[in-house]
């Protein structure tokens, strides 16, 4: 109820916004048509009731959420209208308001939301009563009428000609009415039915009774109230000739006058709505093509600007801006986590503040480490919460890979947790970073991530029986040679790196046993010292669990070209095996990739 | 005292008691139903409304006239409307004029425009 309620107040306030400029458009569209003026209005309902808006880069509209839908997780309310001025405003009120209360105080709105619902509701209630409570009454009052044309009843009761009715509706005319005041009213209220009057001002009471607590919608359905009227009129005597015209005016005037109500007190609000219609009537020139053409071409200038909503912040990351945030947040969490596991990273961006020095990304992340346990992956650890990181915006020109980091900044734990992203974020953001969150979709993404990064080992572990009998047939003699006879090598443990091709390896690590003689019979060795055709990852895995670094194994890369590779690809080659075995997952060093 | 102030509704009403009188309420609001549309209840206050008037009479439940229908149109003279609907039409409906009472300067001006209007053409 909570979150319908305050879209309902943004979408009001859009609603306000677009009001202000209608009338501001309606004093420049005084030559203009009154339709136009009332399909403007129209607009204006559109806005009131959908709450689905496209956005575009002419948006004059401020603010889409002026309220934060989160507002009342908020530790101190504020508002984002899109308006500086409005929001220190309002904050510098919300402040005095604070000061007067000495104890700590929390967000009273949490409070404060339920009973302005209960309020609305009451207010919408009582308008809708009071609509039913009029109708009734004017039925009542019909009730005793005569027909006197198809659809045209006569009635004592009444005062001036009107329509009820939506779906038949019926024209009620005052019995006392002449002949001929008849004939024009008439004309009148059948203009009201062909531009479907009798649908629309129910309608926008409708919108009102909705919108009952916003002051600009009720001055919005008292100037489209006459507009539709004045629209009505021009309907009517846009083909009549000038006797016409006078006998039309005539016949308005004696509808508003009766002798029993002529009042000696003048009118409570400015000009009289009859004497504005009647002046309008007398005064009333066709429109030329020029002024229609203006008027359409300022109305659609119109939609354009005021229908749709403002942007939402840039929510997308390049590729290089997505790779330096991967590399940012390996680098910030995996300093902690020596184990080895497999990290992944998902993001769920709020926007990406750009400048011509930096690039900062504001954005929530999933970071989760995995490791394999032969079947599937298993989270090892991960944390959820947003960041802020900060690069430097790179030069022209400039082919760096990953983007350099200026601030990798993390929010403060416990009470402060709030309140450091508050301070830190952008006030725009605030909603999206406080939020609760389900992180479900980013959970599934690392997931995903990890479980391809180990099934890709596996499927090459599963395949290594033909890769193994591919290094076999490479290697020939070779191979067979090494295997017979590694054991009777003493030192320390020897890995074998045998490359079937770029990219692919068979490993083979002999553990050293010192009391091992020479020479031993294969079949007699312990098959535990062995560990054969293993690919590089549970190579690694198996160096990492029995802590071994680099300075305690011998690594024996082999090439199966060996005769015809020169040292310095030999060296390459050596370096890239010694990478891949113990290289750190971020290591970025200037050695030319080998290929 | 007599009041021969009717709308053209109620002379109808008036019209077709005279037709049929003496006739009983419920005789007559059969016949308005079928002729005019109108409920029992309508019927009803109507026919409550003439006789306060003092034009037509309702004698346990036999309804007749007190002034005939010669004697009426008779003495029938220019009629003021009496306007007995003291309130305002809702917003929501479309109407010919709004229900703002006109002051007496108003009136004058609007007039004045209308005619001025009128001789410049």
């Amino acid at each position: 109820m909570n979150a319908f309620f305050i879209k309902l107040i943004n979408m009001s306030i859009t609603g306000a916004w677009m009001i202000l400029a209608v009338i501001l458009l309606r004093l420049l569209l005084k030559k203009a048509p009154k339709w136009l003026t009332c399909a403007l209005w129209a607009l204006v309902a559109v806005r009131l009731i959908c709450p689905f808006s496209i956005q575009s880069l002419f948006s004059l509209i401020p603010s889409r959420e002026t309220i934060p839908s989160g507002v009342v997780h908020y530790s101190v309310p504020t508002i984002n209208s899109g308006v500086q001025p409005l929001d220190h405003a309002f904050d510098a009120f919300v402040q005095e308001v604070y000061k007067a209360h000495s104890v700590e105080w929390g967000n009273p709105l949490s409070e404060w939301l339920p009973i302005a619902e209960i309020i609305w509701l009451s207010g919408c209630l009582l308008l809708l009563i009071y609509a039913l409570i009029s109708w009734i009454r004017i039925k009542v009052l019909v009730s005793a009428s005569v027909p006197i044309r198809d659809h045209i009843r006569a009635c004592d009761e009444i005062r001036s000609p009107f329509i009820l009715g939506l779906i038949h509706p019926v024209i009620y005319v005052p019995s006392s009415l002449s002949e001929r005041d008849l004939d024009l009213a008439l004309l009148h209220e059948k203009a009201h039915l062909q531009r479907r009057d009798h649908w629309w001002k129910p309608l926008g009471f409708l919108l009102l009774m909705i919108h009952w607590f916003n002051p600009l919608c009720w001055v919005a359905f008292i100037l489209l109230c006459r507009d539709i009227e004045m629209a009505c009129d021009e309907k009517v005597i846009r083909k009549m000739k000038r006797e016409d015209v006078a006998a039309y005016s005539q016949a308005l005037l004696d509808c508003s006058v009766s002798r029993k109500w002529i009042s000696a007190c003048p009118l409570a609000f400015g000009e009289n709505g009859v004497k504005k219609r009647i002046r309008g009537i007398l005064n009333y020139k066709k429109p030329t093509f020029w002024i229609l053409s203006l008027s359409l071409v300022a109305c659609l200038i119109f939609t354009g600007c005021l229908m749709t909503d403002p942007k939402a912040p840039n929510r997308q990351l390049s590729a290089k801006l997505r790779a330096s945030m991967d590399l940012a947040v390996r680098k910030h969490n995996y300093n902690y986590y020596n184990d080895g596991y497999f990290p992944t990273a998902a993001y769920d961006v709020f926007g990406v503040e750009r400048s011509d020095d930096t690039t900062c990304v504001y954005t929530w992340l999933l970071y989760e480490e995995y490791s394999f346990d032969g079947t599937d992956v298993r989270e090892e650890r991960g944390g959820s919460f947003p960041v802020a990181i900060t690069f430097h915006t790179p030069q022209n020109g400039s082919d760096l890979s990953t983007y350099e980091v200026i601030d990798y900044w993390e929010p403060e734990d416990g009470n402060y947790y709030d309140r450091s992203i508050m301070g830190r974020f952008p006030k725009k953001y605030w909603n999206e970073a406080l939020a609760f969150r389900d992180v479900n979709d980013l959970y599934k993404l690392c997931l995903a991530t990890a479980r391809e990064h180990f099934s890709a080992s596996q499927n090459t572990e599963k395949s290594y029986s033909d890769l193994e009998a591919r290094v076999s047939e490479q290697y020939g003699s070779t191979y067979q040679y090494f295997l017979e006879n590694a054991h009777i090598y003493k030192g320390p443990p020897i890995i074998y790196v045998w490359q079937a091709s770029p990219g692919e390896y068979v490993c083979s690590i002999f553990r050293q046993n010192n009391s091992t003689a020479f020479p031993v019979e294969p079949e007699k060795t312990n098959p535990s010292d062995l560990t054969l055709y293993i690919g590089i990852d549970e190579a690694k895995k198996i160096l990492s669990e029995n802590h071994l670094t680099e300075k305690d194994v011998v690594i024996y890369p082999l090439l199966y070209r060996y005769e015809d590779v020169n040292d310095e690809e030999y060296t390459l080659y050596s370096e890239h095996v010694h990478d891949l075995l113990f290289g750190q997952p971020d290591n970025y060093s200037n050695r030319p990739p080998y290929n | 005292m007599k009041e021969f102030d009717l709308g053209a509704v109620q002379e109808r009403f008036a019209d077709i008691v005279w037709k049929h009188e003496p006739i009983a309420s419920g005789d007559l609001a059969k016949i308005c139903e079928k002729e005019l549309n109108w409920k029992r209840p309508t019927t009803y206050t109507v026919l409550r409304k003439l006789c306060e008037k003092g034009v037509l009479e309702n004698r346990n439940g036999i309804v007749v006239s007190l002034v005939s229908r010669d004697e009426f149109y008779s003495e029938k003279s220019e009629r003021i409307v009496e306007d007995s609907y003291r309130g305002s039409l809702p917003a929501f409906i479309a109407a010919f004029v709004s229900r703002k009472k006109l002051s007496s300067q108003d009136v004058e001006e609007i007039q004045a425009m209308i005619d001025s209007f009128k001789k410049e053409g």
